[in-house]
């Protein structure tokens, strides 16, 4: 029970292409001979760590569709420090989304791409779609709350009551643990209480405990908010839910959700605690595409993810519904082109491929040191 | 300093027979004494050159009530929920421990104790009348932080030292300047 457990996550191989500020966007490695021509960005949210997608060999999103074919980016947007304090949801929707998309079009050499937006991610990859028709080709939804009228969650409740302006007036960036505190209290006995009883009914068991360390690691690994993002995000969506009506406005300019013209797949937690299905299905309703569905699964916000069950069945479906989309003018839908890379170092992303070109690197220069520091007289490990 | 009808409020309680709602209406009395007491005292507009600085130093005394009393109010409305949940399970326990006691029947009283307090406190947790109360202990926290910072940046000025708003400034300086940077060379990178 004391035993020191190493815990990775996020260790499906990926380099990163492009950083800027705190944002780095990571293309990973792909995992099937045939490749899809046409790539797919996963937008995370801006609350908790987008790790949750890969969170372990086996139960992991991104690897599921890197094994159907699919070309895959995705942003990290890091975690904001008070420098960041001033950025807006235009700096995020119109500044590091779009950017990561042009230099997905540039890579690729394509017109459009595939949009996959997690939770806020999907709320923010919603408004972009809208915003920018022309450059999304599919645009998948998932567990992303685009209706904030509902009851049905104890956040929308609650936000209600809260003065956002006071809480980002005074604290700036609102801290990570501020928003664990008030995840904690929407079901405190099970959060607080019945779940480390039910870790130590198997802390025998060495699989059960990892699985359980990577979860507890992403569910307080949270990073700030950024605070004027955090003031339009609760106070246009939460407050007002300006979205659904068409009338939240970025930059001046207004989301109208009847832009959204190409085909669109909202996927929904039923069991839904965080976000609620009933804030998620009326996307369907708002948007203008023709092709347009909406897969309803009995779970959990991160069953979708971490649910042996689901997480196979979620992620094979929306690899179809993704396949049968990603034709480009009537061609295959498989290409075995892939883009030119860069490679940069990324944190835990590295894996095996960019650390070894690394240590040949280290390899090659250590020639020229003196005997004693040649790297045959240390220990290295991979 | 005690009202009489604070000390008939105490009297009670000490005998012994006192509800939770009578301490709470006990701390509400002594608060409101406070408030027309000290606090007026404290509140008090004062003159002469160390002015400005005692009248913050005093407005602490008021924010801290203020963050007190939301909290002992907030934390108080869960005592209510805990009673009604305590109520229904010593109800479901006593038919539970009848008979034979095994570690299955502690774990079955167990995982009815979790979804009997789940449930109670998810019908106390959705009321508007909590939602009310945890913003304004949100709030009043908020205020009392507030106070705290500017508290710390008028000793920090007195230092010479950069405080919370100079950073921020210099924080929103750079923000603009860089999005003004980014636009610009969009705009060189058209052109050429």
């Amino acid at each position: 029970m004391f035993k020191n457990f190493d815990i990775d996550v996020g260790t499906t191989p990926s380099e990163v292409v492009y950083e800027e500020d705190k944002f780095k966007l990571l293309h990973y490695y792909p995992m099937a001979e045939k490749i899809h021509p046409v790539p797919l960005l996963i937008v995370y949210a801006l609350v908790n760590r987008f790790y949750m997608l890969d969170l372990q060999p086996d139960r992991s999103m991104i690897r599921r569709l890197l094994e159907q074919g699919m070309d895959i980016y995705l942003i990290d947007w890091g975690y904001p420090s008070r420098a960041d304090k001033f950025l807006t949801l235009d700096d995020y929707i119109n500044g590091y989304i779009d950017r990561a998309v042009e230099i997905i079009k540039k890579r690729s050499g394509i017109n459009k791409i595939s949009l996959l937006g997690v939770c806020q991610g999907g709320t923010l990859s919603v408004m972009y779609a809208a915003l920018h028709p022309d450059k999304v080709k599919n645009l998948i939804a998932v567990v992303a709350p685009i209706d904030f009228s509902t009851q049905a969650g104890l956040l929308h409740i609650w936000v209600k009551y809260f003065d956002v302006d006071k809480i980002v007036d005074t604290l700036g960036n609102v801290p990570g643990d501020f928003l664990n505190n008030i995840f904690l209290l929407l079901n405190p006995f099970r959060l607080i209480i019945d779940k480390y009883v039910t870790f130590l009914e198997h802390v025998d068991n060495v699989e059960f405990t990892k699985n359980f360390l990577r979860m507890e690691k992403w569910i307080f690994d949270s990073p700030d908010q950024a605070g004027e993002a955090f003031r339009q995000f609760l106070k246009d969506c939460y407050q007002k839910n300006l979205l659904i009506k068409n009338e939240m406005r970025i930059d001046g300019k207004r989301i109208d959700l009847r832009k959204i013209n190409m085909p669109v797949l909202n996927i929904v937690a039923e069991l839904d605690h965080i976000v609620p299905a009933d804030a998620c299905k009326p996307l369907e309703e708002a948007v203008s595409s023709k092709d347009k569905k909406t897969l309803i699964f009995p779970t959990k916000h991160i069953g979708l993810f971490v649910s042996s069950k689901f997480q196979k069945e979620v992620w094979s479906k929306v690899g179809e519904w993704l396949r049968l989309r990603s034709n480009i003018n009537g061609e295959s839908s498989f290409t075995s082109q892939l883009p030119k890379t860069t490679i940069k170092m990324h944190e835990k992303n590295t894996a095996r491929p960019i650390q070894r070109s690394f240590t040949n690197k280290m390899l090659k220069i250590a020639k020229f040191l003196p005997e004693k520091l040649q790297p045959s007289n240390f220990k290295l490990k991979y | 300093m005690m009202t009489e009808e604070q000390l008939k409020k105490m009297a009670e309680i000490t005998r012994g027979a006192a509800s939770p709602e009578a301490y709470k209406e006990f701390y509400n009395l002594w608060t409101k004494t406070y408030e027309e007491t000290f606090g007026k005292f404290l509140g008090m507009t004062l003159l002469g050159p160390a002015k400005e600085i005692t009248e913050k130093f005093f407005k602490g005394f008021e924010v801290f009530t203020k963050f007190y009393k939301a909290w002992m109010n907030f934390y108080f409305k869960f005592y209510r929920p805990w009673t009604e949940a305590m109520g229904k399970m010593r109800d479901v326990t006593s038919k539970m421990m009848k008979g034979e006691i095994t570690i299955e029947s502690y774990k079955e009283s167990y995982n009815a104790w979790i979804s009997t307090y789940e449930e109670t406190f998810d019908k106390f947790l959705r009321s508007d009348e909590f939602a009310s109360d945890f913003g304004a202990f949100i709030n009043s926290f908020l205020d009392f932080r507030k106070y705290y910072e500017d508290v710390s940046q008028g000793y920090l000025k007195t230092m010479s030292l950069p405080t919370k708003s100079d950073i921020d400034e210099i924080n929103r300086e750079i923000h603009l300047l860089k999005k003004q940077v980014r636009e610009l060379s969009g705009q060189v990178k058209a052109l050429s």
